[in-house]
């Protein structure tokens, strides 16, 4: 084995502090790392008590940490970052100021264990620990971060209600206020499907058709909730892919149940539950603007009268005229084909709106209402009648054009002695 | 067993020579100390990574904060002392080694936690070892402060080793001390470990 | 002569008996595994001196003490024991064992014990 013949160079170069010293602190060593960061060199200190240089460390601890290492024959370890355990040397970094003293680590090792030496190396661990502290630092920002994010993300879990689909329909997850909503179990929903909830006809509409296009899409729809019963929601379909380029969706839904209640309410005639007046209005106008209507392929509207209306009220009292009213609404909403549409006009007149209809079809359909109202039995009034006025839309028309035109067939029907349909129009032509 | 070649006569050896070293590691807290303390029996076992998890989870209560120190030891026999604190023990500790009435400063407490696990660690495993007829290296420790009981990372879980699990309790009554030892060591090492037990078996059969 | 070895450790017992060989090669040895076993070959064998581990199962070194003792007053038990902590060595030096000795028991210890010991 090769004797090491200058360890002072040796211990010199390790980069390291190196002082061997007895039980009573008294030194032996003193190498050139430590006089060069301390500024005591060691001809001043070799020979002299620890205690001289530095009063300020806890000898107690230093003495049980020396007799430990030499009692076990084995190094002990410690952090010498804190106050007072250890020597203290300040540090020159100048780029970065958050440590104004090297941290460091000591091990005190057994040296000659007879003697009661030791050898303490003093590592200078300031870099390692600078970048401890501030990856603490980022941690505790990132913690901050995910703190609000969580919040946030609980703001919107009780009060937006999302649900995340993926792109055959299943459920991936839903916020606590969508199943609160629809008073569901978590466990219940993930996995299965939307249109299981809300029917098939919910399926096609909502998700289906954005599914399929890959595209944002919006609507209102209505849906049974075992809590709630009918309700509409507004909803907000979001394709979103992930990195891997699988596509998910969202589905944002929002409760418009009143609004589309506040809705209903501005288009219902109170007592019939009919649409009104104003409401038809806006679907005369628009079947006006929709299409290119021809002689072959036209829409007629339908203006009916219930017949000596003022003599029923007069008779049995507005009560029981406003049962007549609400009988003849109900029997004309039964009888009407699907995709009519009907709206108490005013008064006893309602009017009805057909669409895709020549003249001989608009007539028949007048027919049929008037029969339906004629077999009429209402309680206390008995049989009522009513008269029917068509007129079908022909080039050059105008909304006003074409009312006028039913009203006048009605007048035509009363004249004629009522209970009757009648059209300006000649068959005919 | 079967897998690790560590028999029933391997373990017996372990156990008898921890309990050597636990009683030498009591004597040795006694003697540096001031504290009489008591070991418990240490118990061995050969797991995976999950069953580390769930063992150190069973036995350290979750809802604590604790002060958990690892020591990587080196040699033919090398591995990972870890030793756990509850924070109430290791403020008493703090409190008996600097002496103060008062509660004690972190710095104080994480200091004498390192040191009580320096005692520990260089008298168990180093008389463990000794036994074996063989050298160890210890390594700086480090503390740190945790709440709850995942000393071990999730994404750890994942990977398979064999682990050998030495783990004992130490008690310093008066004091109100207590903590627990883990020393862990790992595949190649668990072979290393097998042969050095082999020799000692040789040697007192021969 | 007569000597009784109980441990539970199977190498525990190897090695004390190695180095009991070493001083007194000639004794005739039984080893038992836990109390009980060595209550039994107590009664059975009569031996001379008895090495006892404290922590075994089935029965404990203290129980199997307690009856060895009942059995012989005279009985020589040496206590063998990681457990070194003075309240476990006064239990057993109480309950009439000749003396308490850490483990692991290397040569010169085992000259000391047999020293200490009446034949």
């Amino acid at each position: 084995m090769t004797t090491i013949q200058y360890p002072n160079i040796l211990l010199d170069t390790l980069e390291l502090g190196s002082i061997i010293i007895d039980e009573d602190f008294n030194v032996l060593y003193w190498n050139q790392w430590l006089e060069l960061n301390t500024g005591i060199s060691s001809v001043e200190i070799i020979g002299k008590n620890l205690s001289l240089f530095y009063p300020d460390i806890d000898y107690n601890v230093l003495k049980r940490k020396i007799r430990t290492s030499l009692r076990l024959n084995s190094p002990t370890f410690y952090d010498a970052t804190h106050h007072n355990r250890f020597i203290e040397i300040s540090r020159t970094k100048i780029t970065t100021s958050s440590l104004k003293m090297m941290q460091l680590q000591i091990t005190i090792s057994p040296y000659v264990v007879e003697e009661s030496l030791v050898m303490i190396s003093i590592y200078d661990i300031s870099d390692l620990h600078e970048l401890k502290l501030s990856l603490q630092d980022k941690i505790k920002k990132i913690d901050d971060l995910n703190r609000e994010l969580y919040q946030d993300q609980m703001i919107i879990d009780v009060n937006l209600m999302i649900v995340k689909i993926n792109d055959v329909n299943e459920i991936l997850d839903v916020t606590k206020a969508f199943i609160n909503f629809f008073g569901y179990e978590e466990t219940d929903l993930i996995g299965s499907s939307l249109s299981d909830m809300f029917g098939e006809d919910f399926n096609k509409r909502m998700t289906r058709e954005p599914i399929d296009a890959q595209t944002k899409w919006s609507g209102e729809i209505k849906v049974h909730s075992d809590l709630k019963g009918a309700v509409w929601l507004d909803a907000v379909v979001t394709p979103i892919s992930d990195v891997d380029g699988n596509l998910s969706y969202t589905v944002i839904f929002h409760d418009i149940t009143d609004k589309k209640r506040l809705e209903l309410l501005s288009i219902t005639d109170p007592l019939t539950k009919l649409n009104n007046r104003h409401w038809f209005n806006e679907m005369y106008q628009n079947i006006f603007m929709r299409r290119h209507w021809t002689a072959k392929n036209s829409f007629a509207v339908i203006i009916a009268d219930i017949d000596h209306f003022k003599k029923i009220n007069d008779k049995f009292g507005h009560l029981i005229g406003d049962k007549a009213l609400i009988n003849v609404a109900q029997i004309l909403s039964e009888t009407i084909r699907n995709g009519d549409l009907l709206a108490r006009w005013g008064g006893e007149e309602f009017v009805i709106l057909l669409s895709n209809v020549d003249l001989y079809q608009a007539l028949h359909v007048a027919e049929k209402l008037r029969l339906a109202v004629e077999k009429l039995n209402i309680e206390e009034i008995g049989k009522v009648t009513a008269s029917f006025g068509v007129a079908v839309f022909v080039n050059g028309d105008n909304q006003e054009s074409l009312l006028t035109r039913a009203d006048n067939a009605l007048y035509k029907a009363k004249e004629k002695g009522r209970n009757r349909t009648e059209s300006l129009e000649n068959l005919s032509k | 067993m079967v897998e690790s070649g560590f028999s029933e006569d391997h373990l017996d050896v372990l156990k008898e020579l921890m309990n050597i070293a636990v009683g030498n590691a009591t004597a040795s807290i006694a003697d540096l100390l001031q504290t009489f303390g008591t070991m418990h029996i240490p118990q061995i076992m050969i797991s995976d990574m999950v069953g580390l998890d769930a063992y150190i989870k069973n036995a350290i209560p979750e809802e604590k904060q604790y002060y958990i120190t690892k020591q990587l030891f080196g040699g033919i026999f090398s591995g990972e002392f870890l030793f756990v604190i509850c924070e109430n023990s290791a403020i008493n500790l703090g409190r008996h080694l600097y002496d103060v009435n008062q509660n004690p400063t972190d710095e104080d407490i994480h200091d004498a936690v390192i040191e009580l696990t320096n005692i520990l660690s260089a008298t168990i495993i180093s008389r463990l070892t000794e036994e074996l007829n063989t050298k160890v290296q210890f390594f700086v420790p480090s503390t740190e402060r945790i709440v709850g009981n995942s000393i071990i990372g999730q994404d750890e879980l994942l990977n398979y080793h064999k682990i050998i699990i030495i783990s004992t309790e130490m008690v310093f009554e008066d004091q109100q001390i207590g903590g627990k030892i883990f020393i862990l060591t790992k595949d190649e090492m668990i072979k290393k470990l097998k042969a050095l037990i082999d020799q000692k078996l040789e040697e007192l059969y021969a | 002569m007569k000597i009784l070895v109980v441990d539970d450790s199977k190498l525990a017992r190897l090695s004390l008996i190695k180095t009991l060989k070493e001083h007194e090669p000639s004794a005739e040895i039984f080893e038992a595994e836990n109390g009980l076993i060595a209550v039994e070959l107590f009664k059975n064998e009569n031996p001379r001196v008895v090495f006892l581990d404290l922590t075994m199962p089935v029965m404990d070194g203290y129980e199997a003490l307690k009856l060895i003792m009942s059995i012989d007053p005279k009985a020589q038990v040496v206590v063998v024991s990681a457990d070194i902590q003075t309240q476990a060595q006064a239990q057993v030096l109480a309950l009439g064992a000749k003396m308490m000795v850490p483990k692991p028991i290397n040569s010169d210890k085992m000259s000391d014990i047999l020293n200490r010991l009446v034949f």
